[in-house]
């Protein structure tokens, strides 16, 4: 096959990648590594490098549409971030040392668990006023409603930092922006409102992305004509699906590409385990 | 806006005063110039990649593509090698946040917020021990 027809290719499952990663709220690496390895047959590696490419392009791309909706928590962000950021250099570590098979079963299982995620139901947790910890770091703020703005304050800080950090592990461990588990994090543990997690989110997962890229750049992960479809492609998908989604059909997509994604992700176990990865 | 909402205890200076909005879409914008920029660059280097290589097989084209040492890296940007000007782009990519965390320090320390500014110091200094490891 041809460089231009290959790398086209490329550049169109990167669109849908992040087209469906967008509109499902899993992110572009999600099924952008499944794809790599599984239909290209790239190296888990180097499609985790691509991925990361993506995901920091998705982050510092859609940003500014966040910050003027006016739902993002900058302070409870660079908070959690230091656990991200940390986990993030240890999995990046991690990553390089473990056998590749290993990292794809890990990968399939991560895949499955966030699909199983980002399937349930969320409901906003009762907001009181700040205590503690929450006070004295200032971890609260408002965001508006349709009733005007409307204050929260985060809650168990302790198990949502160490959440987070499992958070950074897996992201530099698996070259994704693991926006689901730092959902999970902030939503359930620090019951913060849904909305205000998931932006809050886009923003973190670009900062730890970039603490794993020193580590993926000196291993040889980051190849330069894989990671330029991926990243155009990804950032045009994600773009493309931020705009879809007042308007898509979202219920019935998510459910289409959970299952989708849940394939990919067994998929991914068994080539891991059958050592053909 | 900030002090409106001292009254409300407990609930005052929610982390959105005036002036945190502008620094944010101040950072928001310099965020979204960089992405282009990236773009642009990884643009520029795989016409120049694709102008030479194009009919090469992808597979051997991507495979030929792999690991830099920094010195073959600014070698390759300053002669025109589209494999080391995509990478170019990918830096500036991945410089993005980071720069957006400095960024944060900045306001911050405006803000008079000391706490917050050593937090936002925390993470930029693990996030360039995270770059001193390409070296």
């Amino acid at each position: 096959m041809s460089a231009i027809l290959l790398l086209s290719l490329i550049l169109t499952g990167s669109v849908a990648a992040g087209l469906l990663g967008s509109l499902t709220g899993l992110g572009g690496g999600a099924l952008l590594v499944p794809m790599l390895v599984l239909l290209f047959k790239f190296d888990i590696h180097h499609a985790m490098g691509a991925s990361l490419v993506s995901v920091v392009a998705t982050s510092s791309g859609a940003a500014i549409a966040f910050l003027r909706e006016g739902y993002s928590n900058i302070r409870i962000g660079i908070f959690l971030e230091m656990a991200t950021t940390l986990g993030a250099l240890c999995g990046a570590w991690a990553t390089h040392i473990l056998p590749t098979h290993i990292v794809a079963i890990i990968f399939g299982l991560v895949l499955l668990t966030s699909a199983a995620l980002g399937a349930r139901q969320h409901h906003d947790a009762e907001q009181s006023p700040p205590q503690g910890l929450a006070k004295r770091l200032r971890l609260f703020g408002t965001y508006p409603t349709r009733q005007g703005p409307s204050a929260y304050a985060a809650t168990h800080i302790a198990g949502g930092f160490s959440i987070m950090y499992c958070a950074g592990v897996l992201s530099g461990l698996l070259g994704i922006g693991s926006g689901v588990v730092k959902v999970l994090a902030m939503d359930r543990a620090m019951r913060l409102p849904f909305k205000v997690s998931t932006t809050t989110s886009n923003f973190m997962i670009g900062v730890t992305a970039a603490a794993s890229s020193g580590i993926y750049y000196r291993h040889g992960y980051l190849n330069p004509a894989l990671d330029f479809p991926v990243m155009l492609g990804v950032l045009a998908g994600a773009l493309l699906g931020a705009r879809l989604l007042s308007r898509a059909p979202v219920r019935a997509l998510r459910i289409l590409f959970t299952v989708v994604i849940a394939v990919m992700a067994v998929e991914m176990i068994y080539q891991g385990a059958a050592g053909r990865l | 806006m900030a002090h409106q909402n001292k009254s409300r205890a407990g609930h005052s200076a929610a982390g959105h005063s005036i002036d945190d909005e502008k620094v944010e879409l101040l950072l928001g914008n310099v965020l979204r110039l960089g992405v282009i920029l990236a773009a642009l660059l990884t643009i520029t280097g795989a016409s120049m990649l694709l102008i030479a290589n194009g009919n090469r097989p992808g597979r051997q084209l991507i495979a030929g593509s792999g690991e830099f040492s920094r010195s073959a890296l600014f070698h390759g940007i300053a002669h025109g090698d589209g494999n080391a000007i995509i990478m170019l782009g990918l830096m500036v990519l991945f410089a993005t946040p980071v720069l957006r965390v400095a960024g944060m320090i900045v306001g911050f320390l405006r803000e008079r917020d000391w706490l917050y500014a050593a937090i936002s110091c925390a993470v930029l200094a693990i996030l360039i021990a995270g770059i001193c490891f390409a070296a």
